[in-house]
């Protein structure tokens, strides 16, 4: 199984990875720490199961670029792309986040995760809450992707 | 209890009572029976003692007693009427006078004859006293028909009057002075005044009153009796116009109010005592009559006919014969051409101006913004007289998306707008009897089949008959044929839309959109909404792109909202990769709200596809398409970063800015419209692009050591030593040994290190003098007080940099504060506890995570400054620098340094073979500590942080939850910033630079790391002076030292705005920056601290301070501006004016100087 872990925050998606490596042994790791790297390893490693955070820049940050903006719905904007390149691995929303950006456009994850599950059903296999200090979020995501590999065989 | 018993209580207490104003309001608010008020307030008028106590501002002589006594106590809004209308009642006389004035101010403002209506408000003056009505009047008349000059000086003159200026009467007459600016725009005005007004710390019943005042008359029946009541206690006047506005009000909002019957009545018995035409429109209205009037209305006649140019000359003669009413008007602004707001005369008659402006907001065309905004500002600034409330009511239905009466159901938002324009509407005609039959149309569909039938009792055969049955029934064909044929497709289409016939009124509207701009405008708007409530959205997108596309102020009338809200999953996968679905999804965006912003970045890769394009720059190659007014606004509204960066092309921001220029650079070649702002954005983006590389480029070059320059100071001290090194190297040199050395040496040089350890070298004296001089070198290349790596790493990452940087995204979240300067204690972090309850367990507990959180990242740092990034050499000491020398490095220098090799030779050996490999090595090391120790931690202390809030299980603290949740990633990318700094310097490019492009990156970093910082630079021709691009560093670092200063050491809890000038002398400039002083600041201890300073400098002793770190930051800037300018470093710094402290020093232009002695 490819795994793409989407992440900017370092910590999170070593915590992440660690996971899945003791979870799923043989598991394929790639990981993406902004919306363009993402999109990119779509396009290249082909992942069958994408592990997503919904904030994070557009571009990779380094000394040289800023990341363009750090996008609210990142995650989002990647479903859509999703849809519209017609690829479909599964996709499970990792956030540490309970609610998400401001003024017209602001919801509540339980929102955001009806909407995801409205306008991506083909792809969005559901969120799991991610906390640095807990590890109910492994439980979690092991349910999600228990619930995953069981349905593709 | 009957009335004579109530009367004689009343009488007894009010008689014995010392708080008679508070015992009279409790009264009248609880137990005495509303028929005897008249009674209790006759008697008390009777009596000057009472009269004084109870109702001491009737007619104010002066501002000073207006408002200046409290009201009553609050009641019922029936007893309120009841009460005001005794009152008002018991002063028939002056009311009559008043309304003699209001009747003459009227007519003189419609003439544009202002000075007749400020004679007329000081006649009123002086024989009723002053008023909210009056004093408001008066500065719009003054603003007006004088200058914002007599206005002010007017409303100064008032404020003079008021005792205590703090009041509400001060702050009524101050805002209402603001909002008659002509700079003011009355919409945001309004806007940004309720929510000043909603944080006042006083009731909601004088919240309801000043925005009456100021904001303009308040539509809602919640707080009716408040605004009557407050402002019966201010006048007269006052109380009289409350009066009449309460009853509008209530008519307004909803005809079957239980206060109606009282309302009436009271309404009455006022007409019975005071002659004023409004009171006999209300009360019939209130009894569920409409009231009309006949009058001769030949304009409308000849309009109503089609015959446009009797219509405009009957319409301008009647208003210049003094018959300024709004037909007239309407039907001049109708039959003109092609209306300008911004060419209004400024001496034009006041209906001549509203002409054009009404026949802007009528056409949607011209500046119908600035028209808009011209009504509004009339009917706000003169709300006094009735002339413009129609007007702007009516301005608000034209330029709304909905067309007339809409069938329901509709959208919330939609519903909501409705009934604000029909309550405005409403509001507006309510108190005065209906003439014209235009006002049938324009009134709101509640009264108007009334006001209908009102008027056709009337009116006797003719056009104005057959109009007023056509907007009955449209279907009735007998009334429309004497009906010029436009109108009468208007009100089929018209009528069909409020029958929910929608294919009708489509089919009605559509052969206006060939007609005169008045006919169009509202055809396009009954066009695009029939559609769209046809569910012909594919139509619909396309009619509401192209009439965008056709006319910009087409936006007020096309459905943006309700259309995008139906744009739903399906039907834009239908609609995907049209220009048009684009266009849609980017006017919302703009003219609405963010919501759909993700549809507009999908519409944008839609259209690439369907183009079969990766990225918008390759579009220009589909030049069949530049002439299309879609492509281009396509082009220029949706390729921008902020879309494009979703595109899988483009790979950086600095391609996105890069693609974006050749996009406006290609639309420049064809949309000659907007020609100054493309070129105005290119050299803007061109600019940016500069700036970033820049910057990139200086915050890369801190760790910078000059070897040419320690070279040459190290050959003074240490030549000598060298020379006796050579001598004694020449004396024992053997050529086998160094034929040995050689062959180890390139077995070294292949990685392996065995061959030397096997060379067995005596100690002796050469070599031991030799590592002397190499530790001698070494210590120059750490210690050179001008030169050396520990002043560079102390100027350019220690002192503050390096923690400012990772500071600046806690500071901007508001998780951290700033040290008190004079305590040295954080700042108490008061941010997200302001609301929680006081003192509560969950308040103190977050305060003290904060305080431990601020307490250990400071910890960290402090061990990445004093652990890391400091230079380790023999004899111990901390840092991860390590360049203890090695008896291995020994061994290679002494190989490569060949045999009477000058200095210069000897010493770049040193440099390049040991002290820079070293100084690599270190820095890599630093970089890794920082990756895997230093990042890890900090986001375990955010983690920390974040669990102590979230264990208080409380929803006061969710946004700092997601405060801390999105620092983790911010504080990360600092950090990863800051490694990055730890590199060996790279040559900064000496191209050159504008001095204003220095600032303006030393000003971004600034506000990077102290969140709000702002500096006012004005630099003047001296901003475009170009600098050696070599200062750059340098100067980053002499004006972020300035700012930090100016942060830290100007006592506010909020950065100072720092303003900073600079003046050209002969080839330096002279920099001034100035900023304020909090008064907290012992300005007395500073000044002598900065005398010491100043002294230090004076003495050269800046040379050594900064390698001491918390020294102040001037002896840093002194040593950039000598050692990286070559600069004389003539700094000026003091304390003026008392509260400001002022900088001054001057920075060469370009490196004119060789090295100074």
């Amino acid at each position: 199984m490819k795994v793409l872990v989407v992440e900017d925050d370092d910590v999170k998606r070593y915590q992440i990875e660690a996971f899945i490596r003791s979870r799923l042994a043989h598991a394929v790791l790639e990981s993406a720490r902004s919306l363009q790297s993402a999109l990119e390893l779509v396009g290249t490693f082909n992942p069958d199961v994408v592990l997503l955070d919904m904030s994070m820049p557009a571009f990779d940050v380094s000394a040289a670029e800023d990341g363009f903006e750090h996008l609210p719905f990142a995650g989002r904007e990647f479903l859509e792309h999703l849809d519209l390149q017609g690829v479909s691995p599964c996709v499970i929303v990792v956030t540490s986040f309970r609610s998400f950006g401001k003024g017209a456009d602001a919801m509540t994850l339980p929102q955001l995760d009806a909407q995801l599950s409205t306008d991506y059903a083909d792809v969005y296999r559901g969120s799991v809450s991610y906390s640095s200090i807990g590890d109910e979020w492994q439980s979690h995501l092991a349910q999600v992707l228990d619930s995953i590999t069981s349905h593709n065989g | 209890m009957n009335h004579r018993a109530a009367s004689r209580q009343i009488h007894d207490l009010i008689r014995g009572s010392k708080k008679k104003v508070r015992d009279v309001g409790k009264a009248r608010a609880t137990w005495l029976p509303p028929a005897i008020y008249p009674d209790v307030i006759a008697w008390i008028l009777e009596r000057d003692d009472l009269r004084r106590a109870i109702f001491p501002s009737l007619l104010p002589p002066s501002a000073k007693d207006l408002y200046r006594y409290t009201p009553l106590r609050e009641t019922t809004l029936s007893r309120e009427l009841r009460w005001v209308t005794a009152l008002l009642s018991t002063q028939a006389a002056k009311l009559q006078v008043f309304m003699e004035v209001r009747d003459r101010v009227t007519v003189a403002i419609r003439q544009s004859d202002y000075g007749a209506a400020d004679a007329a408000l000081i006649e009123a003056e002086s024989a009723l006293g002053t008023s909210f009505w009056l004093a408001k009047l008066r500065l719009a008349v003054l603003q007006v028909g004088q200058s914002l000059e007599a206005q002010k000086h007017y409303v100064n003159a008032l404020k003079r009057q008021v005792a205590r200026r703090t009041g509400a009467t001060a702050y009524i007459l101050h805002y209402v002075s603001v909002r008659n600016e002509p700079s003011v725009t009355p919409q945001r005005f309004a806007s940004q005044m309720r929510t000043q007004i909603a944080n006042i710390p006083v009731g909601d019943d004088l919240r309801a009153f000043l925005r009456h005042h100021i904001t303009g008359p308040e539509l809602s029946r919640e707080r009716a009796a408040d605004v009557l009541r407050h402002s019966a206690s201010a006048s007269l006047v006052d109380g009289y116009e409350a009066f009449i506005h309460t009853a509008r009000l209530i008519i307004a909002t909803n005809s079957d109010d239980p206060v109606g019957p009282v309302l009436s009545a009271s309404i009455a018995e006022l007409s019975g005592v005071v002659s004023d035409r409004r009171l006999i429109a209300l009360v019939a209205r209130l009894d569920g009559d409409f009231p009309s009037e006949a009058s001769e209305l030949d304009a409308e006649d000849a309009w109503l006919r089609g015959d446009d140019e009797s219509a405009e000359a009957e319409a301008r003669a009647a208003m210049y014969a003094g018959d300024a009413t709004l037909p007239n008007v309407w039907i001049a602004a109708a039959t003109s051409r092609a209306p300008s707001a911004d060419a209004q005369p400024n001496n034009a008659a006041t209906f001549d101006k509203l002409a054009i402006d009404i026949a802007a907001v009528q056409q949607v065309t011209g500046d119908v913004t600035q028209a808009a905004t011209n009504i509004a500002r009339a009917a706000l600034n003169f709300s006094g007289v009735d002339l413009f409330d129609l007007p702007h009511a009516l301005t608000a239905r034209a330029l709304s998306p909905l067309p007339g009466t809409p069938p329901r159901p509709l959208p919330p938002t939609a519903e909501a707008e409705l009934a604000a324009h029909e309550q405005a509407l409403d509001y507006a005609l309510c108190d005065k009897p209906v003439s014209s039959s235009l006002t049938i149309d324009w009134s709101p569909e509640e009264a108007r089949a009334g006001y209908a039938h009102a008027l056709l009792s009337r009116l006797g055969d003719g056009v104005r008959r057959d109009f007023v049955r056509a907007i009955l029934d449209p279907a009735d064909a007998s009334s429309l044929s004497r009906i010029r044929p436009e109108l009468q497709a208007l009100l089929l289409a018209d009528g069909a839309m409020r029958q929910a016939q929608f294919d009708a009124a489509l089919k009605r509207a559509r052969p206006l959109l060939e007609t005169a701009p008045y006919y169009r405008s509202r055809a396009v708007r009954l066009v695009a909404y029939s559609l769209l409530r046809l569910n012909a959205l594919a139509e619909c997108v396309d009619v509401v792109a192209s009439e965008y596309l056709r006319n910009e102020n087409a936006r007020h009338i096309l459905p943006i909202r309700e259309l995008a809200d139906k744009l739903d999953r399906y039907v834009r996968r239908e609609l995907a990769g049209r220009l048009s679905l684009a266009i849609v999804f980017d006017l919302y965006s703009r003219f609405v709200d963010g919501a759909y912003d993700q549809y507009r970045r999908r519409s944008y890769q839609d259209v690439l596809i369907a183009t079969g394009v990766t990225r918008p720059s390759e579009l220009i190659e589909l030049s069949h398409q530049a002439s299309s007014l879609e492509f281009q606004y396509f082009l220029r509204q949706l390729c921008v970063p902020e879309v494009m960066y979703v595109s899988p092309a483009i790979r950086g921001s600095r391609e996105l800015q890069e693609e974006r220029i050749r996009i406006v650079e290609y639309l420049l070649k064809f949309d000659e419209s907007h020609r100054q702002e493309y070129e105005d954005e290119i050299l803007a983006r061109t600019r940016l692009l500069v700036l970033q590389a820049r910057r990139l480029e200086a915050e890369q070059s801190r760790i910078n050591v000059d070897l040419d320059g320690i070279t040459r100071e190290a050959e003074t001290k240490y030549g000598e030593a060298y020379d006796r090194y050579c001598t004694f190297q020449s004396a024992g040199a053997q050529p086998e040994r160094l034929q040995a050395v050689n062959e180890a040496l390139s077995q070294v040089l292949a990685g392996d290190l065995a061959p030397l350890r096997a060379l067995a070298v005596p100690a002796d004296e050469v070599r031991d003098l030799l590592a002397s001089l190499v530790r001698d070198l070494r210590d120059e290349f750490v210690d050179n007080n001008r030169f050396g790596l520990d002043g560079r790493l102390s100027t350019g990452i220690r002192h503050g940099t390096l923690a400012n940087e990772l500071r600046g995204p806690l500071l901007a979240a508001k998780l951290i504060t700033q040290k008190d300067e004079a305590t040295q204690q954080y700042r108490e972090n008061t941010a997200w506890t302001l609301n929680a309850s006081e003192n509560s367990p969950g308040a103190i507990a977050v305060q003290d995570a904060l305080a431990a959180f601020a307490s250990d990242f400071d910890g960290l740092i402090s061990e990445m400054l004093t652990d890391w990034v400091q230079v380790k050499r023999e004899g111990g000491g901390r840092g991860l620098i390590d360049l203890r020398l090695t008896a291995d490095q020994l061994r290679i220098i002494e190989s490569l340094v060949s045999r009477g090799a000058p200095f210069d030779e000897f010493a770049s050996i040193v440099f390049n073979g040991f002290c820079l490999p070293s100084l690599g090595e270190g820095l890599a090391t630093i970089r890794s500590r920082i990756e895997t120790t230093a990042k890890p931690r900090a986001t375990v202390l955010l983690g920390r942080l974040l669990s102590a809030v979230e264990a208080q299980h409380t929803v006061e603290f969710v946004s700092l939850s997601n405060a801390i949740r999105e620092a983790i990633t911010t504080v990360q990318r600092a950090f990863d910033r800051v490694s990055s700094w730890f590199v060996l310097s790279k040559d900064v490019s000496s191209d050159p630079l504008p001095v204003e492009d220095g600032l303006q990156i030393a000003l971004e970093i600034a506000q990077r790391v102290y969140p709000g910082f702002r500096a006012s630079i004005s630099l003047g021709s001296a901003g475009r002076e170009q600098m050696d691009g070599s200062f750059l560093p340098g100067l980053l670092v002499i004006f972020l030292t300035a700012f930090e200063n100016a942060v830290k050491k100007a006592g506010f809890s909020e950065p100072p705005e720092v303003s900073v000038r600079a003046d050209k002398q002969e080839e330096n400039l002279r920099f001034t920056l100035t900023n304020p002083i909090h008064e907290s600041v012992d300005r007395i201890a500073a000044a002598e601290r900065l005398e010491g300073i100043l002294a230090a400098v004076r003495n050269a002793e800046y040379l050594t301070s900064v390698r001491r770190e918390g020294r102040t930051g001037l002896h840093k800037i002194v040593k950039i501006i000598a050692l990286d300018f070559l600069g004389e470093p003539d700094l000026r710094a003091e304390f003026v004016n008392d509260r400001e402290f002022i900088l001054e020093f001057s920075l060469p232009l370009r490196k004119g100087r060789v090295e100074r002695e």
